[in-house]
């Protein structure tokens, strides 16, 4: 069990909008052992992003439970939440949202901030993580100054800054053309495998849900299969159009 | 961190610097005249209550305006027990030149060379030079440093005041030296025998002043005045100088009073503009602030930014509207600077640099009040809300 670093149990989330209670998730369980890379893949609308945000702790589940490196985050405070993700989650967005003021250098620091830590550990680890992602050169450039790929290589290593246990990553492609979309999954991949980083990405993105060591699928806030249907075969499932190959 | 913090509020304020700019001048203008107005306010109700004095008299005619004191009252009432001193008012409006504008328009006081210095407060501080100077010349003309800046005059030079209505003749003088920075830098001195002398207005004054030995003795001089006079032709007022000025501020209360409560609505004017710039700032950083939470700020830093960010502008804004208007006070009060229509009652109410202080607590202050309510939809932003949106 000292493996699992996402357990999800029976887990809903409903929303009420106007006067109409929108059940989003409908008592998803899941598992993700340390240093894997899981892609969640589903249709619009089918809840990834939901099920994303409870484990990441920007959410709660309005029922079941929700335990992440150990700690249940299912029923923790605002407070709590956002002091436990600074150390035990990275957020990879799909626009990159970084602050558009700051440089590079400023944005990967940020959630150092938080911690109570030397100047000069902060400057490490920040220029660490920029090193890690090639940016060592474009430490003192603004985002507006950066292409799109050199962006969300910053928000990945904003990402991994503070070392979390789990990197989430909400379409860390959707916003990139061919080339750049392989750079970023490539980088993703060697930071899975070298830092032994346990990734969970959403993506609608068959080559991005390729790289990915296991599938996992959701269709109308329930999980389809988390057991069974090997990554080719959820692969094929899910992208029944798509003729890829699967490097192995 | 602090520092760090601090970069990311000062860096945030850059990232629209027409809007900033625009909203700190919009507080900057507003403290400026809040502090001008507040000064002018402080300053009546101080002299009201410390500056007047119990123990000077002032004695004018009871029942017509502009008050005429007939001469033969005068000699009667100065050499009465118990007055120490004395001087006469004869107060005249003239034009300083020939183009009779109103902004070219000075007061100016005929009294008694003698006891210039000890019946006017604020003068004890005159040059000497320049006080010999009056004693001996009968044409002279001491003059406030505002209007010396004005006019561009020298000492030793000549000036004409053109007859604004009385007394019916344009009257020559030399100015022989400047008043001390303060209550008169905008009006001038001149002797009243010269006056007398060139108006042949000899039978009255406007005003007596009178210095006596006490507060009882005042008591005293005022009730026997009062009486002896009363029925009198024409018959006398006497009052304390305290005593008057607390008439004329009872009388000008109202005014006092509306002058407060415009002070107060550009208080609110100045929250709204700055809780309505920060607002438009909070609206269009909702996504940052989603993801300053997600990467771990609790609401209290996010709370925290938005207020800082307010406060830093309106303390700025505070700072420089307060220190802009104290310059602009001082270098018109000591003639540096020329005063116009639009700064010359800085002559009668210069701003003290210690209003700087109080600008930058105030701009503070509307910053924090005004930062309350963007600042509360600030932290309440709800992440998963603002992703789902932009997904």
């Amino acid at each position: 069990m000292s493996d699992v670093i996402v357990q999800v149990e029976n887990a809903f989330k409903e929303y009420i909008r106007g006067s109409e209670r929108v059940e989003v998730l409908k008592g998803v369980s899941l598992k993700i052992l340390r240093g894997e890379f899981v892609a969640l893949i589903g249709p619009s609308g089918s809840g990834k992003t939901t099920l994303l945000n409870l484990i990441a702790g920007l959410d709660q589940p309005t029922r079941g439970k929700v335990v992440v490196a150990g700690r249940d985050i299912s029923r923790m405070s605002e407070s709590e939440l956002a002091r436990w993700r600074t150390t035990a989650i990275g957020f990879v967005f799909q626009f990159y949202h970084l602050i558009p003021v700051l440089t590079a250098y400023e944005n990967v620091e940020m959630p150092l901030l938080l911690l109570n830590m030397s100047a000069r550990r902060r400057r490490e680890q920040t220029l660490t993580a920029l090193h890690l992602v090639g940016l060592s050169h474009r430490l003192t450039h603004r985002p507006g100054q950066l292409s799109g790929g050199e962006q969300q290589r910053v928000g990945i290593a904003r990402a991994l800054v503070t070392d979390p246990a789990l990197v989430v990553a909400d379409e860390p492609t959707g916003d990139l053309d061919g080339r750049k979309k392989e750079e970023i999954l490539d980088l993703l991949q060697s930071l899975q495998e070298g830092l032994n980083k346990t990734i969970l990405m959403v993506t609608h993105d068959h080559v991005a849900a390729a790289r990915a060591h296991r599938l996992l699928r959701i269709s109308d806030g329930r999980l389809l299969e988390e057991h069974g249907d090997s990554r080719d075969e959820a692969l094929a499932k899910a992208f029944p159009d798509a003729r890829i190959r699967i490097a192995q | 961190m602090l520092l760090k913090f601090a970069i990311l509020v000062l860096k945030s304020l850059g990232r629209n610097k027409l809007r900033t700019l625009l909203t700190g001048l919009g507080v900057m203008v507003l403290v400026s005249i809040y502090a001008v107005v507040t000064n002018v306010t402080a300053t009546v109700k101080r002299k009201v209550v410390h500056d007047a004095s119990a123990t000077k008299l002032i004695v004018t005619e009871r029942w017509t305006m502009p008050s005429r004191v007939p001469w033969r009252y005068v000699d009667e009432i100065r050499a009465l027990p118990g007055v120490e001193d004395w001087a006469t008012w004869n107060l005249i409006v003239g034009f300083l030149d020939e183009s009779k504008r109103r902004d070219r328009q000075a007061p100016y006081i005929a009294t008694q060379p003698e006891s210039l210095k000890s019946m006017h407060s604020g003068l004890e501080k005159l040059d000497d030079a320049a006080y010999e100077a009056f004693l001996h010349r009968k044409d002279g003309a001491l003059v406030g440093a505002g209007l010396m800046s004005a006019m561009d005059w020298k000492v030793g030079q000549q000036f004409t005041i053109v007859t604004a209505r009385y007394p019916s003749v344009d009257m020559q003088f030399t100015i022989v030296g400047v008043l001390p920075v303060g209550d008169w830098s905008n009006s001038f001195f001149c002797r009243h025998d010269y006056y007398m002398e060139a108006t042949e207005d000899r039978e009255a004054v406007n005003v007596l002043w009178l210095k006596v030995s006490g507060d009882e003795a005042a008591r005293e001089i005022a009730a026997r005045l009062s009486t002896e006079y009363e029925n009198r032709q024409p018959s006398l007022k006497v009052e304390t100088e305290s005593a008057g000025v607390a008439r004329f501020a009872a009388r000008s209360a109202a005014v006092l009073s509306i002058i407060d409560g415009v002070v107060a609505i550009l208080l609110i004017d100045m929250v709204i503009i700055l809780s309505n710039s920060i607002s438009i700032s909070v609206r269009e950083r909702r996504v940052e602030m989603a993801v300053l939470k997600v990467l771990g700020f609790q609401p209290l830093h996010i709370t925290l930014m938005v207020i800082a960010e307010a406060m830093l502008v309106g303390a700025v804004a505070g700072l420089l509207g307060t220190a802009l208007t104290c310059l602009v006070s001082q270098l018109t009060v000591e003639g540096v600077l020329p005063p116009t229509t639009g700064t010359r009652f800085l002559l009668q109410f210069p701003v003290p640099w210690s209003a700087v202080f109080w600008g930058i607590l105030i701009g503070a202050g509307v910053g924090l009040t005004g930062s309350a309510l963007p600042a509360s939809s600030a932290r309440s932003v709800k992440v998963s809300d603002v992703f789902s949106r932009i997904a």
